[in-house]
């Protein structure tokens, strides 16, 4: 059990990146995560040791906002919003800041079975086999909706930073 | 050689993810060669990922970061500062003594919701008197979890419903009257609905209930031994079995 927590401890990183773009918020994705983690100590007893602790809380983190969804019929709006990257007056606004988020901007319009996967496989580096295994999917499927989602984000993303300056 | 294979954004895709078998990444990179378009694309496709793991990278983790001293210390879950956790700690407390006292009371047509709240700090709820009671059993009994049931201004709604490890079904809930709301755990005895946690503190006009909410329930859950929400298709066989067991 020490060293199941030590794993989950220092998995604790990439479960907060994944589970930013799952919810698109970053309050509800701490308040995923830390259920998350509850459901995973309080069933630490059914995760098969040899298996993969990282897929095994992707699949937690997915049903704990899944009921989150469907308990309160809600879908997340985006936290950053372009409004929000103005600043108060639109000339504290730095390049890196719009950059930032001109690409998770563009990962949230996607829909969230995309966003996933692109989390998945371009953020985590997964493997396909790995990713349908985690999402409960056949590769095929994971492979179409990461060619949709990287296509609409090379749309957006592709050409590397729009040049921005800030105002005056 | 065979003809090159048709550069979709599939097949890019897979040979950008390293997916290919030796043989097809070399028949990928011919193709390339003939394939202006497919080179763009390709291109273009690196260059967001590289933006996406550049400017999405991984967080930090701090020293001493809450979350963590619980995990390996197990210290109290650290709470998130939202107004949708603000009730947690009350229906825990309730909730911890399930399995002793009955915290809760039984909901029947002949019985009111009491007017004492059951959370000795808990400001006193206003929802009471039969037709609020009405309202929530008929919620309890019949109502769809996300779908409110109203009547003037009291509104009552199933928020999810689940199954405890010895077979009881609970639902959680939230009901409005006028200027003040409430959320609990009902859970089936019999034929009544036992509310086993309840908070009257909870904000009318908070509309929007984020993610603490699971949280709350996971700790009810915890201590009811439930497993995970009840999907729509078994929520509604339920309600037409009224609530009797398969």
């Amino acid at each position: 059990m020490p060293e199941f927590r030590r794993e989950l401890v220092q998995l604790l990183p990439r479960l907060r990146r994944f589970a930013s773009v799952l919810t698109r918020s970053h309050d509800d994705a701490e308040d995923v995560v830390q259920a998350a983690v509850e459901r995973a100590l309080r069933h630490a007893d059914s995760w098969r040791e040899g298996t993969r602790l990282d897929s095994w809380l992707y699949r937690i983190m997915q049903n704990v906002w899944r009921d989150e969804l469907r308990a309160h019929r809600r879908r997340a709006e985006p936290l950053d919003s372009h409004a929000d990257l103005a600043g108060a007056d639109g000339r504290d606004v730095t390049m890196r800041h719009i950059q930032s988020n001109e690409a998770r901007l563009a990962l949230n319009e996607l829909p969230e079975e995309q966003r996933v996967v692109v989390a998945l496989v371009v953020l985590d580096g997964m493997k396909y086999q790995q990713t349908a295994d985690i999402l409960e999917v056949p590769v095929g499927t994971v492979m179409s909706r990461l060619a949709r989602a990287r296509a609409r984000l090379a749309a957006r993303l592709g050409e590397g930073p729009q040049r921005v300056r800030a105002a005056k | 050689m065979s003809e090159h294979p048709e550069l979709n954004d599939e097949l890019l895709c897979a040979y950008m993810d390293g997916e290919l078998d030796p043989e097809m990444r070399v028949r990928v990179e011919q193709a390339l060669l003939d394939d202006a378009g497919a080179r763009v694309r390709l291109e273009r496709m690196r260059v967001a990922d590289e933006r996406l793991k550049a400017e999405i990278p991984l967080p930090a983790l701090e020293p001493g970061d809450p979350l963590s001293t619980h995990i390996l210390d197990g210290q109290p879950m650290p709470r998130v500062s939202r107004p949708a956790l603000r009730w947690g700690a009350a229906v825990v407390a309730l909730a911890a003594g399930i399995s002793g006292v009955i915290v809760g009371f039984v909901l029947s047509r002949q019985q009111e919701i009491p007017r004492a709240p059951l959370v000795a700090s808990a400001p006193s709820p206003s929802l009471s008197g039969a037709s609020s009671n009405a309202l929530l059993l008929a919620a309890l009994d019949t109502g769809e979890s996300g779908k409110a049931i109203q009547d003037g201004d009291r509104s009552a709604q199933v928020i999810l419903t689940f199954e405890t490890e010895d077979g009881r079904y609970c639902r959680a809930f939230r009901a409005h009257e006028a200027s003040v709301a409430a959320e609990g755990v009902a859970c089936r005895n019999g034929a009544q609905w036992q509310v086993v946690a309840w908070d009257g503190t909870v904000d009318p006009h908070e509309s929007f209930r984020a993610a603490g909410a699971s949280e709350l329930l996971d700790d009810v859950m915890d201590r009811l031994g439930g497993g995970a929400a009840l999907e729509p298709a078994e929520e509604r066989a339920l309600i037409e079995r009224r609530w009797s067991a398969p």
